[in-house]
């Protein structure tokens, strides 16, 4: 076998509290992609930071090339040639698409003061053209799709002569079409004798495009292992350290009355003649691309936008649902795609935002009682298992799992009776991913009917009663539980 | 095509309509407001704020706000003058003593904002205290007059016709809007200002620019001022208080976003001209002093609100906000 290009030896890397890497190896060579996979927490972001500069290693060897190096800034490690490619968009929205992809890095003229925007620009155009991509320099970041801009980070990374790349979780907001061509281009990049470390949360995706797969748990090195000789059971065996027996626990409902109802609803530009129905007892998946109207028609149904025309029905009568707050009294819950940002108050402790949605119910009266916010709070922590030490620990510290079972527990203690889940389990590791799915069965088994937006198929696919999938914001097709599978849902969402 | 629409969209954004109306108006009201003579006048008057608001531009490109540069005006004007009157020097010298104590001003300002993490309002606030106070006391709080006036040519000169301010401007406008969009130092400003984390990512030292352009925020405070005391020849330390806001009225005004990476100092020059004007027309007309202020203050609202929307499109998004568009289940 070729020399690596890349060996990690012994590194180790602690947090004020927390070890997040202990002793790991890692290796990596010319033309492989290396798959890095662990729950969250289990030290892959750590990993790739110190590689990329990010943090200091406490201790351990990096050898690139054969020759010891010490990657000690952001600067360091793109001089050795690690390109990293973050799961939030590393780029400038404002700036041009040259700009981005040469900043720091610029072309020069006249002296050396001057920026040499033709050169830039030119510069630009072949990096994205040895992409297959057709992208206009001059273009602003932020009038490109997020596939496009993937590809300008993409051609960042060629720009600065990188060897290694380092791809975190990238196709956590594409969808499958858009994978696609993203893997063409990984394929594209490992040609060029590039070596790739691809770090996700999609399992079914390392078969596709790996060549060797690293399991990382609670900071520790568990076992590398070629992609042809691994099942995604035995992956996740690996990752949790236990067996997961079934991704998808349902127990199918007797379907009940309808709950939500909307008849021709419309928003200019946005959603087209949209209805559906909602039964208790049942979870409605609503499929689509990314873009297709999905997350607008949930924002509509909570009131966040007001449609231009069309009805909303909900619990049998028709309901003006103009703002969160009308939407939330009658009954309808909100769990949105971005919890950190809408979903949760990061630096208050968990028991208060549990408590605030229902803080009005539970206390009538002008004063909170201390005890009973705790007690109501320790119910809730105990019935979803959330997993945190202390009531009084402040949000923003607890996994993703444990984040989304709080926004959960904050409906719960509202009595909603409709919930609307848009991306329930993005960027959840497996182990809580099982959990949320548990907690979602045992709801609609209770009767609350469940309406979730998910870009994940299998998830759609075994948790969905029905499934209804958008198309440009029209419904462009409804499939029963029985009769959906991948390709039906895919031809429907790409209009074949 | 379709640029060139955008571009003349943008070229008579609200603000400018804005100008051009009250240029209407204030003609028709006062017959000496559109003269010759009151245009130079106007462009004098604007040259000190236009200086200021350019640094406060960069500032501001990177999402951040300097609330130090009124103080830090008079700090400089009042040690110029201090040097010209107690030790004697040299006009050029003590000005640029005084353009020295400004940038260091900025210098420390823009240390703490970066290296203690501190957000740019407390250390500019504070400086604007520390500057006013340090003016007050070189001054033992009095009005500095009788020193040389040599300086006054940056303000009453001519050459070629044209009056010496507004060749300052123009040559620095010239300079500063090269160097925000030709130079790497520009580029990494907007994007700094963008996606500070981003930026860092990409291998821009971040805490160093964003020190340096306080430095330079300072500086630009310290020429004002000079400009100022060459225009009123005499120093006190309270009397360019209120350009801070001024400042930061002119660059918002004029389309720099206070998230900062968007803008630039050609579009502050539009909201300096219409701050000047409305100021200039207003005193003209004879409007009393307090009414100017309310005035201002809704123009200025008006201004920032059609930046990037007709006005006509600004009433009917209002109605739709208050009111809401109809559905059908009311009707049901």
């Amino acid at each position: 076998m070729a020399e690596p290009l890349l060996k990690m030896q012994g590194v180790s890397k602690s947090f004020p509290g927390v070890t997040a890497l202990s002793n790991v190896d890692f290796d990596l060579y010319p033309g492989e992609v290396h798959v890095l996979i662990g729950e969250n927490g289990a030290g892959k972001s750590t990993l790739i930071k110190l590689l990329s500069g990010v943090y200091p290693t406490d201790e351990g060897r990096f050898v690139l090339d054969g020759q010891e190096v010490s990657i000690d800034s952001v600067r360091a490690a793109q001089e050795f040639g690690v390109a990293t490619i973050y799961q939030e968009m590393n780029l400038i929205p404002e700036l041009t698409v040259a700009q981005n992809i040469l900043l720091g890095r610029e072309p020069r003229k006249g002296g050396g003061l001057l920026v040499d925007a033709d050169a830039a620009r030119r510069q630009s155009a072949e990096l994205l053209g040895s992409l297959g991509q057709h992208i206009d320099p001059d273009a602003q970041v932020k009038a490109l799709s997020v596939p496009q801009q993937q590809m300008v980070e993409v051609a960042k990374a060629l720009s600065m002569a990188a060897r290694i790349v380092i791809f975190d979780e990238p196709t956590g907001t594409l969808a499958e079409k858009e994978t696609a061509a993203l893997f063409k281009t990984i394929r594209l990049l490992k040609a060029k004798g590039m070596g790739i470390i691809y770090i996700s949360h999609r399992l079914e995706e390392i078969k596709e495009i790996g060549d060797r797969v690293t399991v990382l748990r609670d900071g520790h090195h568990i076992r590398t292992l070629s992609v042809a000789e691994a099942s995604i059971d035995e992956l996740i065996r690996l990752m949790v350290g236990r067996e997961l027996k079934d991704q998808f626990p349902r127990r199918r409902q007797p379907r009940g009355e309808v709950a939500l109802e909307l008849s021709h609803v419309s928003l200019q530009g946005v959603l087209h003649d949209v209805s559906l129905t909602v039964h208790r007892g049942e979870i409605v998946g609503l499929s689509g691309l990314v873009g297709s109207g999905r997350t607008a028609l949930a924002r509509v149904i909570f009131g966040i936008d007001r449609p231009d025309s069309g009805e909303i029905r909900v619990l049998g009568r028709p309901a003006r649902v103009d703002s969160p707050l009308t939407a939330s009294k009658l009954g309808l819950a909100f769990l949105t795609e971005d919890r950190k940002a809408l979903g949760l108050f990061q630096i208050r402790p968990v028991s208060d935002n549990i408590i605030l949605a229902a803080i009005h119910r539970l206390f009538p009266r002008f004063w909170i009682d201390a005890g009973r916010e705790r007690a109501v709070a320790q119910e809730f922590v105990t019935r979803l298992r959330i997993h945190t030490p202390s009531l009084n620990q402040l949000v923003q510290f607890l996994s993703g799992g444990n984040q989304q079972k709080v926004v959960l527990a904050k409906w719960l203690a509202t009595r909603a009776k409709i919930f609307i889940l848009d991306e329930p389990t993005r960027g959840i590791d497996v182990g809580a991913k099982l959990e949320i799915h548990r907690l979602m069965d045992e709801l609609v088994a209770q009767g609350t009917p469940i309406v979730m937006i998910s870009s994940e198929m299998p998830e759609i696919l075994g948790m969905s009663d029905r499934i209804y999938v958008m198309k440009d914001g029209r419904i462009g097709g409804e499939f029963a539980h029985h009769e959906a599978n991948q390709e039906r849902i895919l031809k429907c969402a790409v209009g074949g | 095509m379709v640029r060139l629409t955008a571009k003349l969209r943008s070229a008579f954004s609200g603000p400018i309509i804005i100008c051009l109306g009250m240029i209407g108006v204030f003609s028709l009201l006062s017959e000496n407001f559109f003269s010759l003579s009151n245009a130079v006048n106007i462009i004098r008057q604007a040259s000190v704020l236009a200086l200021v608001a350019f640094g406060q531009t960069f500032v501001i490109l990177l999402a951040g706000i300097d609330l130090s540069v009124g103080a830090v005006m008079g700090l400089t004007s009042c040690v110029t003058a201090t040097l010209m009157l107690k030790a004697h020097l040299a006009p050029v010298l003590a000005a640029a003593i005084g353009v020295g104590v400004a940038a260091l001003c900025g210098l420390v300002n823009g240390l703490v904002h970066s290296f203690l993490g501190l957000n740019p309002f407390i250390p500019t606030f504070g400086m604007w205290g520390m500057a006013l106070g340090a003016a007050l006391i070189i001054t033992e709080e009095r009005v500095l007059t009788g020193f040389p006036a040599t300086l006054r040519v940056l303000h009453d000169g001519e050459f070629l016709g044209l009056p010496a301010p507004l060749l300052l401007v123009a040559a620095v406008l010239l300079v500063l809007h090269t160097f925000l969009k030709a130079t790497p130092h520009g580029i990494a400003t907007y994007a700094i200002g963008g996606n500070e984390g981003a930026a860092h990512l990409s291998g821009i030292r971040v805490r160093l620019h964003k020190t340096l352009v306080y430095a330079f925020s300072g500086f630009m405070a310290g020429v004002a001022g000079v400009l100022f005391l060459a225009r009123s020849n005499a120093a006190q330390a309270i009397d360019t208080i209120g350009y801070e806001f001024d400042s930061i009225a002119a660059v918002v005004v004029g389309g720099t976003s206070l998230m900062g990476g968007k803008g630039g100092v050609s579009q502050t020059l539009i909201g300096v001209t219409l701050i000047a004007t409305l100021r200039n027309g207003l005193n003209m007309v004879g409007v009393n002093l307090y009414l100017q202020l309310v005035f201002i203050g809704v123009v200025l609202i008006l201004a920032y609100v059609t930046e990037n929307q007709s006005l006509f499109h600004f009433l009917r998004e209002l109605k739709r906000r208050l009111f809401g568009a109809p559905t059908s289940a009311e009707e049901a």
